[in-house]
């Protein structure tokens, strides 16, 4: 109940934004701050690299609110979709020609899994960095952003400087080359 | 397509609107693409992002916000 309240409260902030209500902004901030600056913390890894970022992110979220469409998305999901989206543009550029993500998909512990799941777990990400590695970085790149990040196709299209249906294709090539690489590991 | 490489772009979120509808009703009537989805989600599943449990508190205060936005200090 409190969540669909926040939504609602999220989703009619979003409106007055785009109807360039500067109190909405403020109340944005209050709302979600803590909430969007953890997740750009916890991406970037770098606290002072967040903070700098959340200031990028504003002027984004003044300019781009007008975009939102509250009947494909959760005002939330938009926002957290706005900051990944920037968090990966930050990564890339740290990241040269490496994948943004660096060298491996990483993987935290998951206290309630048992030693067999763990092992399980282990194995999994192994073949899976493994089957990363044999596609090209922007291939693998794309993959990581719209499954792991939940970026669209229209935010990698802007990521990648190409059309929405370009990079649905590659998209849609990159999965199937991770799947045969994994399949064919498998046999 | 395949039915494994329907599942695995289905898991992937790739298919279209219309395909991924169609993989969506095959999974209640098929017990075969159910098995296929459900292998993909254990496959993928450690791409997942772990979820937030700690959150930080924001040291960027309004002002600064403010000044970024709007030009003032």
């Amino acid at each position: 109940m409190e969540n669909e309240v926040l939504e609602c409260a999220t989703e009619e902030v979003l409106k007055r934004i785009a109807g360039r209500d500067k109190n909405a902004l403020r109340e944005l901030h209050q709302m979600h701050g803590n909430k969007l600056y953890t997740e750009l913390a916890r991406l970037l890894s770098d606290r002072e690299l967040a903070r700098i970022t959340y200031l990028e992110l504003m002027p984004r979220v003044w300019r781009e609110a007008a975009t939102y469409d509250p009947s494909v998305e959760d005002g939330l999901d938009w926002l957290l979709r706005r900051t990944r989206c920037l968090a990966i543009e930050r990564l890339k550029e740290k990241a040269g020609d490496q994948p943004f993500y660096g060298r491996n998909i990483a993987w935290e512990e998951d206290a309630d899994l048992d030693q067999t799941e763990r092992q399980l777990r282990h194995h999994q990400v192994g073949r899976i960095n493994t089957a990363l590695r044999t596609l090209s970085v922007q291939a693998a790149e794309m993959l990581v952003a719209r499954l792991v990040y939940g970026l669209s196709l229209d935010d990698l299209g802007s990521l990648y400087n190409l059309p929405s249906q370009v990079v649905g294709r590659r998209v849609r090539s990159a999965g199937v080359a991770l799947r045969t690489q994994l399949l064919g590991a498998a046999c | 397509m395949t039915i494994d490489e329907r599942a695995f772009a289905f898991v992937l979120g790739s298919l279209d609107d219309l395909a991924a509808a169609d993989v969506a009703e095959e999974i209640g009537q098929s017990n075969r693409m159910r098995e296929r989805v459900s292998y993909w989600r254990r496959q993928l599943a450690p791409l997942m992002p772990p979820p937030v449990e700690e959150v930080f508190e924001n040291p960027v205060s309004w002002d600064e916000v403010e000044a970024v936005v709007f030009g003032q200090l």
